[in-house]
């Protein structure tokens, strides 16, 4: 191999190297200068001993394909899959509380869902970002649980209800035939 | 320039004072969340309501041509909706914070259906008006086993109102519709 090979495949693997740095960054950005997100998942873990399920690295990919692709409008999108909350270590009436202690005031309650008989809640936040909105949503349904955290452009997704395209290719129905 | 002062402070006093009063505080329910089955908590303000409402479009259907229309001008939807197990769970003393603000200067009753038992639910309607203008309507929904407060802050079409129902987390409350 030349020098004049080697170097440019340096420079290859540098430029991949930066792009997937940036798309790190561009996923974690999520989460950034607001630690509601992470003190929900921290909190539910440590609370309830549950367990963060990786589901085999989609959480980090699916952020990844998120940041790069922006589908129907959504960018920054994080979420974190909970397993095994254990009801034994705080009732099931401490989970409301114990979301919002974690969620800080900048973000406003915009729905909160309880149904202790059928073990299912859903706690939906939002916060306005300029002409998108910003949501954080959890939600439990016996011992598991999911956080997502999203940024929207209500003008793009609307459009992608209209027509929903991703990267051009047509998901809507009838788009197989 | 201290006339001038005085009046602009009037001016935003009386500018600022029927907004609060048309958004009723009903924190006081909160406590009966330990009680219920099923608890649905709302809470848009006027900026997150003009961002929902953007996921409306005119051109998708008349629908929501329409419920875009309505919500334009909307300054907050609030809602509490709670479903108990077993009758008794809630009382009127519960409800009485509520109309105590209700019988405020501005808000009128404007409907009260009473069922006599069934699945029916008690509907009371109030508005508060200023002029020919409705800046806030009132809804309270009580049956044995739920009670549903809806509060909508901001100028609005009462016979509209019903095209609400099912939309921004409000729920059915067998409101008619206005025939068109």
């Amino acid at each position: 191999m030349s020098d004049e090979e080697t170097r440019r495949g340096l420079v290859s693997l540098g430029i991949g190297a930066a792009f997937v740095l940036t798309l790190v960054v561009m996923a974690t950005t999520v989460v950034a200068g607001d630690n509601s997100y992470r003190r929900v998942v921290k909190d539910l873990r440590f609370q309830y001993g549950a367990t963060e399920d990786g589901l085999y690295g989609a959480g980090v990919m699916g952020g990844l394909a998120v940041a790069l692709i922006r589908p129907a409008g959504v960018s920054n999108m994080a979420f974190t899959m909970l397993r095994g909350l254990d009801q034994f270590r705080k009732s099931d009436r401490d989970f409301n509380q114990i979301v919002r202690s974690a969620v800080e005031s900048s973000w406003r309650p915009l729905v909160i869902y309880s149904s202790p008989g059928e073990r299912e809640w859903t706690h939906v936040y939002a916060q306005p970002d300029g002409s998108h909105i910003k949501l954080l949503v959890i939600a439990r349904t016996r011992s598991d649980a999911v956080v997502v955290q999203a940024r929207i452009d209500p003008d793009r997704l609307s459009a992608f209800i209209d027509d929903p395209r991703i990267l051009g290719v047509s998901v809507g129905k009838g788009s197989s035939q | 320039m201290r006339a001038r002062i005085a009046t602009a402070l009037i001016v935003l006093a009386t500018a600022a004072s029927p907004a609060a009063a048309q958004q009723l505080k009903m924190d006081n329910l909160n406590k009966l969340a330990d009680a219920a089955r099923q608890v649905v908590d709302v809470t848009i303000d006027e900026q997150l309501l003009q961002l929902a409402s953007k996921f409306l479009s005119s051109s998708r259907s008349s629908d929501e041509a329409e419920i875009k229309e309505l919500v334009k001008d909307l300054k907050g939807v609030y809602v509490k909706r709670f479903e108990f197990e077993t009758d008794g769970k809630y009382s009127p003393s519960d409800v009485d914070p509520i109309l105590k603000q209700l019988r405020a200067p501005g808000w009128s009753r404007i409907v009260g259906v009473t069922s006599k038992g069934g699945d029916n639910p008690n509907v009371e309607v109030f508005i508060m008006s200023d002029a020919n203008l409705i800046k806030g309507i009132a809804v309270i929904a009580s049956q044995p086993r739920e009670l549903t407060v809806v509060n909508v802050v901001g100028p609005i079409d009462v016979d509209r109102l019903s095209r609400l129902q099912g939309q921004f987390g409000i729920p059915s409350l067998e409101l008619p519709s206005k025939p068109r």
